[in-house]
């Protein structure tokens, strides 16, 4: 198991310059929030002064702009955190498996060696996304720190039961058809949630803003006390995910020439 | 062991006992669908050199992978080592070395990642013999593998399948798309690690000569039956090729036969038991056969059995 570890942390090696590019984004884009503030007008003291006059809808689009600017900033360390399932490419591309299944390793080491990989690299990203927030904080009037590192937990859970499931369907099938499902999974998605807007809006019409509005407060609370749940549903995905994983790679090869 | 010996331990066959394989395969099938790997039966016995032959397609590789319990058979048994590879896999792993066509590692590594990420996998990797190897093979230790020639990522398969201690090789082609000299420098190799007593080669290749050249036994396989097999020396000794008139091949008794080719000159007919025939037909000139033409007549009469079928 330690030689498939260190194989993969080779393999990420080359993907170190990745990773520190992203870190550097995300930095200047905490930087950018801070100049945009300071010499652009953009504190939030300074548009909503004494005064000036500021509409609910123009606050609403400042708020969106800065603090969507701001989870980008912590968001991409853990979006580069999700790029340790990789090394499954990379394997694929270079033939690995089948020297791998030549070799004295059982099907739960194989499993673990990649679950270690995958979480240590998004738990690097985690790490990674609270320095970036602890960095941005003095300039960031949007979120407090304690806002953005409760992003990044979150963001970091949902990646977690993610990255089981996502690690269960690269041990099951090839690349390409993993990014097919997912690419389905994403237009389902969106077809559903589309559909739905067009039948709120035929059924509810001129209600529908205080829908989306009633609906967005709800996933504002949900989002701000989720974490009690959340991380239980998390660690117990990655379990279960972990287990399917060795049961696909136990059986996998049956039937397949 | 010698050449010699190893050619007495095989023509002693009879006596072999179970745990004298190496390989034991019996009535192994697997159905793809399109293709079907039929009641395949050998066994391979300790300290010789088995060249598994057969066209591209044939079911080598199907084969090897079964064995390696890389893919699971629909019926019949496997032991390795007079074990079963799919619950003793890890232990008899560690014994085996294989060596696959295409080289299974990331072109971005150098000999020297290998060796460490191998020293992790095997209990009895060894970095001198592994270093000793890479030098003999003249392959740079910091370079990247994905720089090296066809011929040397085939060496470097070869050191990293010689350097944990293996006392049996599996090699799926590795001589095929090789210059004449890397090609001869891979079979010395090979015939070195024989030298050993207990070690064991099944080189799997569609190039009749290098097997004809190193073989102690051969076993033929197409459209994934078994066709022929047994000691080479004993195959090359009891096939004979009569080159005749057609006419005067129909006075060939059919069960002598193997197949019956038209060439130039008339026809090529390959008989299976030498002795016998040149009692039978005195008047009509055998010739010795090389084990590729031999693989062409079984070809040809298992293509003539299914097109009458």
């Amino acid at each position: 198991m330690k030689g498939l570890i260190l194989k993969d942390i080779y393999c990420l090696r080359t993907r170190i310059m990745t990773y520190v590019l992203t870190l550097v984004a995300a930095l200047a884009i905490g930087i950018l929030i801070s100049l945009s503030s300071e010499y652009g007008n953009m504190r939030l003291d300074v548009f909503v002064g004494d005064d000036i006059t500021v509409s609910e809808d123009d606050l609403s689009a400042y708020k969106i702009m800065l603090g969507g600017a701001t989870f980008l900033a912590i968001l991409l360390p853990l979006g580069v955190g999700f790029d340790g399932i990789m090394t499954f490419h990379m394997d694929e591309k270079a033939n690995f498996n089948d020297v791998l299944r030549t070799m004295p390793v059982k099907p739960v080491e194989i499993v673990l060696a990649r679950f270690s990989t995958a979480y240590g690299f998004l738990l690097t990203g985690y790490v990674s996304s609270i320095l970036i927030a602890l960095l941005i904080s003095p300039v960031v009037e949007v979120f407090t720190l304690g806002e953005m590192i409760h992003a990044g937990t979150v963001m970091t859970c949902a990646l977690a039961a993610g990255l089981g499931v996502t690690c269960c369907a690269l041990f099951m099938w090839n690349k390409k058809t993993c990014e097919r499902i997912f690419i389905g999974i994403i237009l389902g998605i969106y077809a559903v949630f589309a559909i739905g807007i067009i039948a709120l809006d035929k059924r509810y019409g001129d209600q529908l803003d205080a829908i989306m509005n009633t609906f967005m407060d709800k996933v504002k609370i949900l989002f701000e006390n989720c974490l009690t749940w959340l991380v239980p549903v998390a660690l117990l995905m990655t379990v279960v995910c972990f287990f399917v994983s060795v049961l696909i790679v136990k059986r996998k090869g049956r039937g397949v020439r | 062991m010698n050449k010699e010996e190893r050619m007495e331990a095989v023509a002693d066959t009879a006596v072999h006992t179970e745990n004298d394989y190496v390989i034991e395969l019996k009535d192994v099938t697997k159905d793809y669908g399109d293709f079907v790997l039929n009641k395949v039966s050998f066994n391979i016995p300790r300290g010789c050199i088995c060249g598994f032959v057969g066209q591209n397609g044939a079911g080598k590789t199907t084969t090897i992978r079964l064995i390696m319990d890389i893919i699971a058979a629909n019926s019949g048994q496997m032991k390795v080592f007079g074990k079963d590879m799919h619950t003793e896999g890890k232990t008899l792993k560690d014994d085996i070395g294989v060596v696959f066509d295409e080289m299974g590692f990331h072109d971005f590594l150098t000999g020297v990642q290998i060796n460490k990420i191998m020293s992790k996998m095997y209990t009895n990797w060894s970095e001198e013999v592994f270093t000793g190897y890479m030098k003999k093979f003249g392959l740079p230790m910091k370079k990247k593998c994905g720089k090296f020639s066809r011929g040397m990522r085939m060496k470097l398969q070869i050191a990293v399948a010689m350097s944990h201690g293996a006392k049996l090789l599996i090699m799926d082609e590795p001589t095929s798309g090789l210059d004449p000299i890397v090609r001869n420098e891979i079979l010395e190799i090979f015939q070195e690690f024989v030298m050993e007593e207990d070690h064991t080669i099944l080189l799997s290749s569609h190039i009749t000569g290098d097997i004809e050249r190193i073989a102690d036994m051969v076993v033929f396989i197409d459209k994934g039956r078994i066709v022929l097999s047994g000691e080479k020396d004993v195959i090359l000794e009891n096939h004979a090729m009569i080159k005749c008139s057609k006419k005067d091949a129909e006075s060939i008794a059919k069960e002598d036969i193997v197949s019956v080719r038209q060439s130039a000159f008339g026809v090529d007919v390959l008989v299976h038991d030498k002795k016998a025939c040149a009692r039978k037909y005195e008047k009509l000139t055998m010739e010795q056969c090389t084990l590729e033409e031999i693989m062409i007549h079984y070809v040809n009469r298992a293509n003539n059995e299914s097109k009458e079928a």
